[in-house]
């Protein structure tokens, strides 16, 4: 993030409500500290508002944060991460506007970097992961809206076997009819890799449903058994990804995990399908057929 | 995959000797040429022979804009309460769909039927067409409606649509994603797929619904609504059941006159085609085509298995066999392609499949081989339009 305001300048500003802040993480235009709240640890997230972005742009900024923020308050179930005691609030420090806000504190891990140590899962855990995506796009879906952001950054494996995982990050959740925030009809939100075909239509916002977030699902829990993305190759440009993911048919997981039950695979390919209509819309009978497998 | 009687016009004891031969698993009653009041006596007839038949309407619905022309040919239907003429634009008013879901319900509910059949418009061109919103919005609220009724029984939705519908593949993926995600779906969907006879030859194998990207889309409709959970009957499939069985179906229907072997709406319109009554045919699994009695056999003097070697067979040993005969003997041959090759998994359905139109087409060769080039051309182009279909298939359903 540009202009990371210093921790000694932000737990002054904090003084009284937050203690012993500590820097945790970045990106984009987010910041993560963790801090305590009344001896309660929580994430305190500090987003950047630029000053030289037009005000439409940071109108979208703020209505982003606002829109994470309203999302997280009706989704509340283990599944996602919860609010924390801070509400949001904007504040500047050296002239530089942020806005600030806390979430509940996550003892974990995210999958990205338990890729990067080459972790292979087992089934009881893939299970546990694919429960937990399949009831929060549940989740979503009875609120109208699509999460579009799903990823292995965005799920983190918790060391509580009652909370096994969490979903984070729906900055970028989409509420079906509601307005677009952003005026980019050609603006595509999410992580290439992870978006469903149906995003490359032209008409993606009139026809776009939960689906594509069951597909983003699909290849996070493929990705996570395997340790290899089921679409992109390493090295290669947007571009060979964008036809992949519109083209290339994944390799079935068996075939990279013939140690887990052919049932279990055929779920997660079907659920990679290209066509919405392919991937199984009945969340609640797919929950059903994944516990079966526990 | 079950087979049903399509039925229509001049039912005589077909059905009961079907269900005797155990080569149906059930019916689906025209509304056109099945009475109200006589379908508790049929029904109790089909019992008495098969107390697990499944026994449906097909309300047929679909002929709603037809009834007003002069040269209509609607049968019984105005007879039945739900019936009424509807122009396009009043269906456009979610009211009218609401209220014609209902008075058929009410009506069809009284009836010892298995299941309920829900009426619907005919899509003619395009899934992207105004009667495909109306359609669309029949399927949306059948549920809804039905379980206004408190009957317990299973609701199919029905889908009758033009086989031009599926041929652009982005309209029909659009409306395969729409169906599939409902809110309130129903259990199932009763599908009719309609396509013109091409010249005089009344055999589905000369129709255009073989076409390589129709069966392919009639196979994918099977397909996603399968996944999805609907149970999938289809309607005058006659040989394209078990293409649509290995994609999913749970049942296929044909009967005894062309018109109930391959659906069209031309059926509800007067013509001036003389009386004539059809030549009584042979169904060929070998072939997987209908042959007439001499053609039978002289052929199998030349290659014996175009004979199926089943029990309907020596109704054909003597001479032509009785015109009644001929669909006990087209079931059975259904029925026995059903069960050679639809299997549990897909993947081995359809190389089931593969194989089956590959002894066809040997056949078709060996035939010309001896001198019989039976219809060489037109054969060959079926053979490659059910071939293609398959792979087709295999490509949208990215199997």
């Amino acid at each position: 993030m540009e202009y990371l305001p210093a921790l000694e300048q932000l737990q002054n500003l904090l003084k009284g409500k937050v203690d012993s802040l500590s820097y945790l993480d970045q990106g984009g235009f987010k910041a993560v500290y963790k801090g305590y709240v009344q001896e309660r640890p929580e994430a305190i997230k500090v987003v950047y508002l630029p000053a030289d972005i037009d005000e439409e742009d940071r109108i979208e900024l703020i209505g982003r944060v606002k829109r994470e923020i309203e999302t997280l308050g009706k989704c509340k179930s283990p599944e996602f991460v919860q609010l924390g005691s801070l509400p949001p609030e904007s504040i500047n420090i050296n002239g530089i506007d942020y806005i600030i806000y806390s979430e509940e504190y996550l003892d974990g891990e995210n999958l990205r970097s338990k890729l990067s140590e080459n972790y292979k899962p087992d089934l009881s855990e893939l299970i546990q992961l694919t429960k937990t995506l399949l009831k929060a796009i549940k989740l979503l879906k009875e609120n109208d809206l699509i999460h579009r952001d799903i990823k292995p950054d965005n799920a983190i494996k918790l060391k509580s076997p009652k909370r096994p995982f969490v979903i984070l990050d729906l900055g970028i959740a989409f509420k079906i009819h509601g307005t677009a925030l952003t005026r980019n009809s050609m603006f595509r939100p999410g992580t290439l890799p992870y978006m469903a075909p149906e995003m490359f239509n032209p008409r993606f916002r009139e026809n776009i449903d939960y689906r594509s977030d069951m597909y983003s699902a699909g290849i996070t829990v493929y990705e996570y058994a395997s340790g290899v993305h089921p679409i992109r190759k390493r090295g290669e440009d947007a571009y060979t990804t964008m036809y992949r993911i519109l083209k290339t048919r994944p390799q079935p997981l068996s075939t990279l995990r013939p140690d887990l039950p052919s049932d279990f695979c055929k779920i997660i390919d079907q659920l990679v399908k290209k066509l919405p209509a392919l991937r199984p819309a009945s969340i609640q009978k797919l929950l059903k057929k994944v516990k079966e497998l526990s | 995959m079950k087979l049903f009687a399509q039925h229509g016009y001049s039912p005589g004891d077909k059905i009961i000797n079907g269900f005797k031969d155990n080569t149906i698993d059930g019916v689906i009653f025209s509304a056109r040429y099945e009475k109200m009041e006589k379908i508790l006596g049929d029904a109790k007839d089909i019992n008495s022979v098969s107390a697990d038949a499944e026994i449906l309407l097909d309300p047929e619905f679909y002929t709603c804009f037809y009834a007003h022309q002069p040269d209509a040919k609607l049968g019984g239907l105005n007879e039945w309460p739900y019936f009424s003429t509807h122009r396009r634009g009043q269906l456009e008013s979610s009211e009218t769909v609401e209220k014609i879901l209902a008075d058929t319900f009410d009506t069809v509910v009284k009836l010892p039927l298995t299941s309920i059949i829900a009426p619907n418009i005919f899509i003619p061109r395009s899934f992207n067409s105004i009667e495909a919103v109306i359609a669309k919005n029949f399927i949306r609220k059948t549920q809804q409606l039905f379980k206004k009724t408190g009957d317990k029984r299973s609701v199919f939705a029905t889908l009758a649509i033009d086989r031009d519908t599926l041929l652009d593949q982005t309209e029909f993926e659009e409306f395969l994603n729409d169906i599939t995600a409902l809110d309130n779906p129903p259990d199932g969907f009763y599908i009719i797929v309609g396509g013109g006879i091409t010249d005089d030859q009344t055999e589905i194998s000369r129709s255009e619904i073989i076409h390589a990207d129709v069966i392919a889309g009639w196979m994918m409709l099977n397909y996603t609504l399968s996944i999805n959970g609907f149970k999938v009957i289809n309607g005058f499939s006659d040989i394209l059941t078990p293409f649509l069985g290995c994609a999913g179906g749970y049942a296929g229907a044909t009967g005894w006159w062309s018109n109930l072997r391959m659906f069209s709406m031309s059926r509800y319109i007067s013509t001036v085609s003389g009386g004539r009554l059809p030549t009584i045919r042979y169904l060929s699994n070998a072939l997987l085509n209908r042959i007439t009695h001499g053609e039978r056999r002289a052929f199998i003097k030349l290659i014996p298995e175009i004979n199926n070697g089943l029990p309907r067979d020596s109704d054909y040993e003597v001479g032509e066999p009785d015109r009644k005969v001929e669909v006990l003997q087209s079931w059975e041959a259904i029925s026995h392609l059903n069960i050679e090759n639809i299997v549990s998994d897909m993947g081995e359905s359809l190389q089931s499949l593969e194989k089956m139109v590959n002894r066809a087409e040997i056949t078709y060769t060996n035939l010309a081989g001896y001198g019989l080039p039976f219809n060489r051309e037109a054969n060959r182009e079926y053979m490659e339009a059910l071939m293609e279909s398959i792979q087709a298939f295999r490509r949208n359903a990215e199997i």
